[in-house]
């Protein structure tokens, strides 16, 4: 790690984290979500010089990361159409918390990817509507459209027992 | 909020929580560099070998078509021609998503090239900015700042297959787009007269497809002298118009001596 500046490394540190979490919740799995952030993280760097004097590297690399994976889901599209369902094996009980985490990530792969991407940057990381169209490149109308839909979907495929047993 | 959006975050927050041990995100960036660097290293010798490529790729395009006999004819003889001397290319491509221009995908570079003796030398401006050098059997790609080289032997360097193209060109080299071609049908037709710098001729049209959803059109041009002077390639998926590639390669200076030297001993080291 000699050769990689070290406020990048501190950057790495101080974030990674955080967008391993955003990126899990846009991949569905670990595996492809470590893939995702490095691969984010390798153009990151390259635009880092210019970066760190007056950019956003949190907005920089959220922004790559949708876009990667975009060209990631467009690149495999024949083999990952939306299901519309979830498989009868992924309806786990709600006992344990991996069993929950997975079908909540699996549930959120089921969702058209514009609309997974809406919830995760506006429900996970926090981020206003207009920012999130931006990032997105459509208007704040469509992100509360997709937003709302997202939601209600979401509901639906996990089961409104779900949310009816936390009293909501 | 309402109710269901703080649900949603915190079943996001559960969705999250279940992170599994052995995740080195610093450890692991410095092997997707060099992962990068190779891919990257490729692409850039592609790109110079694969102007020769793509211009016989796209021979192979003119033979099966049904176009007249006179185009054909003439296409097919400048593009040879381009693979036999040396050039000066200049490549522009522009990457438009959803109708909006991707500044991160879209680039220049320039190239000038003596394919008989296997010398050559490129540049790509930012985003992509790095500098490829082929000469004396290897390949010498640079970091950004053009201090420090990484030297890749020619016969490691193995061509992109061609390939998956109809599900994605995104990544795709002119190359492996236009070899796709060869399974493919297309059309040449003479589109009228051209000229640039000391030179005047005609283009001609083509349309193809790549796969059955990715429609391949362009323009070669070629001048009085029988050489190719521009060669445009557009891709794009008629379906939604939401991705749209278009690049640019405009040749220049045939014959003119082509000077390429390897970068310093001391500033180079072999691609891991």
């Amino acid at each position: 790690m000699t050769d990689i500046d070290e406020r990048f490394a501190a950057y790495v540190r101080d974030r990674g984290e955080h967008h391993l979490r955003v990126a899990v919740l846009l991949t569905g799995d670990w595996h492809a979500a470590e893939d995702l952030v490095q691969a984010s993280l390798v153009k990151l760097y390259r635009a880092w010089p210019k970066l760190r004097l007056d950019g956003d590297p949190d907005a920089y690399l959220r922004q790559i990361m949708v876009n990667t994976r975009r060209s990631w889901w467009r690149a495999r599209w024949r083999r990952e159409t939306p299901a519309g369902q979830l498989p009868e094996t992924v309806i786990a009980d709600f006992a344990d918390g991996q069993a929950l985490a997975a079908q909540v990530r699996q549930a959120l792969q089921v969702l058209p990817r514009q609309q997974r991407a809406v919830l995760l940057l506006r429900y996970y990381a926090d981020l206003p509507e207009a920012e999130v169209a931006d990032l997105l490149g459509c208007s704040p109308g469509t992100v509360k459209t997709h937003a709302h839909r997202g939601l209600r979907a979401l509901r639906e495929i996990l089961g409104k027992d779900h949310y009816e047993r936390r009293g909501n | 909020m309402n109710d269901e959006e703080t649900e949603t975050r915190h079943l996001f927050a559960v969705a999250t929580a279940d992170r599994p041990a052995g995740i080195d995100l610093l450890g692991g960036f410095a092997a997707a560099r060099r992962r990068d660097r190779s891919r990257r290293a490729r692409r850039g010798a592609g790109l110079l070998a694969g102007v020769t490529a793509a211009v016989a790729a796209a021979i192979t395009i003119t033979l099966t078509t049904g176009s007249t006999p006179p185009a054909l004819a003439t296409v097919t003889s400048a593009l040879s021609s381009t693979l036999s001397q040396s050039y000066h290319l200049s490549q522009q491509t522009t990457y438009y998503v959803n109708g909006q221009l991707n500044h991160t995908a879209h680039g220049s570079c320039t190239v000038e090239a003596d394919p008989a003796r296997q010398l050559s030398q490129s540049h790509c401006s930012p985003p992509n900015n790095y500098t490829v050098r082929q000469v004396g059997g290897y390949t010498y790609y640079s970091n950004s700042t053009g201090d420090r080289w990484e030297r890749v032997p020619d016969a490691d360097l193995h061509p992109v297959p061609a390939g998956n193209l109809k599900n994605s060109f995104i990544a795709a080299t002119p190359q492996q787009l236009l070899a796709e071609l060869k399974q493919e049908s297309a059309t040449v037709t003479a589109a009228g007269s051209a000229s640039g710098p000391g030179w005047t001729g005609t283009r001609y049209a083509f349309r193809g497809t790549v796969g059955k959803v990715t429609v391949l059109s362009g323009t070669v041009t070629v001048d009085q002298h029988g050489q190719t002077r521009v060669f445009v390639v557009t891709f794009r998926n008629p379906s939604n118009n939401v991705l749209v590639m278009t690049q640019v390669f405009t040749f220049s200076d045939y014959g003119a001596p082509v000077t390429v030297t390897a970068p310093p001993a001391d500033q180079t080291s072999p691609m891991p």
